[in-house]
């Protein structure tokens, strides 16, 4: 997973720029749809995971890893883990939970 | 890679072996025949655990235990370190991602689309003037064409009244020259009755004095 950097932000969006903001807006748009109106606070969480399992499948259904061989095992997506999986799914329950117990008061 | 490292090494549980072990002999068999090919097509195995795993098969009915204890580590659910590494990982990709990209650009978004709807609600009120001074335009308009309509009735009016009074006075001194031009025609006509009659008296002399020398 890699970390994207912006640096000018300009009126008119730019290359680079008009890219970022078409994923942006694209997540911003399914998290609106999905969640509804407090979807705010929530829109780093998804756009987070959108972004962490998008590339990691896509690293590894375009690049056969199995490549480069390594003493201890292969190498492959992260996703091919189960261990990502589940810690994903475990933070998701969490935060729902959360959410859950901050609605309930 | 070193989620990879981490993830690849598995550590032992002897406890779990060691309460493995008593199990009859026939389930092991049953066992066996349906686990081998998921074993190989799901779960990534480092070599030397494939030549211990080849190395098991070949004296199945010798060493069976070292074949449950290869099945028990090729377990589906087989949770390491990496799983507690990977969230922690994760939520910091989540606040670096928030404080990066997220955050700014959703601000700078925004504050872009609240000056374009002010941009938009402003040629709205632009439009509203627009429609005010266009009535205006046609009360200015409507008020000029009524002075206009009054001044050339008040023009007209005037008109009329001076040229009737011209008309007037012109009938008047026409009249005036149609009677001194009779008086003058009476006076000549008299004029030139009395000179016809002086004329008459010479020719009848005239006349008398032709036929008097001749008799």
């Amino acid at each position: 997973s890699a970390i994207l950097i912006i640096q000018n932000l300009q009126t008119i969006p730019a290359f680079g720029q008009n890219f970022f903001e078409y994923v942006l807006e694209f997540i911003r748009d399914v998290s609106k749809t999905q969640i509804g109106e407090e979807y705010g606070p929530w829109v780093p969480f998804i756009g987070t995971l959108f972004l962490f399992i998008f590339v990691s499948n896509w690293s590894g259904a375009l690049l056969p890893w199995k490549i480069i061989q390594l003493p201890h095992g292969e190498l492959a997506a992260p996703t091919n883990d189960i261990n990502t999986t589940v810690a994903l799914a475990l933070l998701t329950s969490i935060a729902y939970f959360i959410n859950m117990e901050l609605h309930k008061l | 890679m070193a989620n990879m490292i981490m993830a690849s090494t598995k550590p032992l549980v002897p406890v779990c072996t060691s309460s493995r072990s008593p199990t009859p002999k026939l389930p092991i068999l049953q066992i066996s025949l349906p686990k081998a090919p998921t074993l190989k097509l799901k779960l990534p195995i480092s070599k030397p655990q494939m030549l211990s795993l080849l190395g098991g098969i070949a004296p199945l009915v010798l060493a069976r235990p070292s074949l449950a204890e290869e099945f028990e580590k090729a377990a589906l659910f087989d949770f390491n370190l990496t799983l507690p590494i990977i969230m922690v990982e994760f939520l910091l990709l989540m606040v670096a991602l928030d404080k990066i990209w997220f955050t700014p650009l959703g601000k700078f978004m925004d504050e872009r689309d609240a000056a374009i709807r002010e941009k938009l609600s402003s040629v709205k009120d632009t439009s509203e003037e627009v429609k005010q001074l266009e009535e205006k335009a046609n009360a200015v308009m409507a008020a000029a064409r009524a002075e206009i309509a009054a001044a050339l009735n008040t023009m007209k009016k005037e008109t009329q009244a001076e040229v009737e009074q011209k008309i007037a006075e012109g009938r008047k001194k026409v009249e005036a020259e149609l009677q001194e031009a009779l008086s003058s025609l009476e006076n000549q006509k008299e004029e030139t009755i009395k000179s016809l009659d002086s004329q008459i008296a010479a020719l009848s002399q005239e006349i008398v004095n032709k036929v008097l020398p001749t008799a």
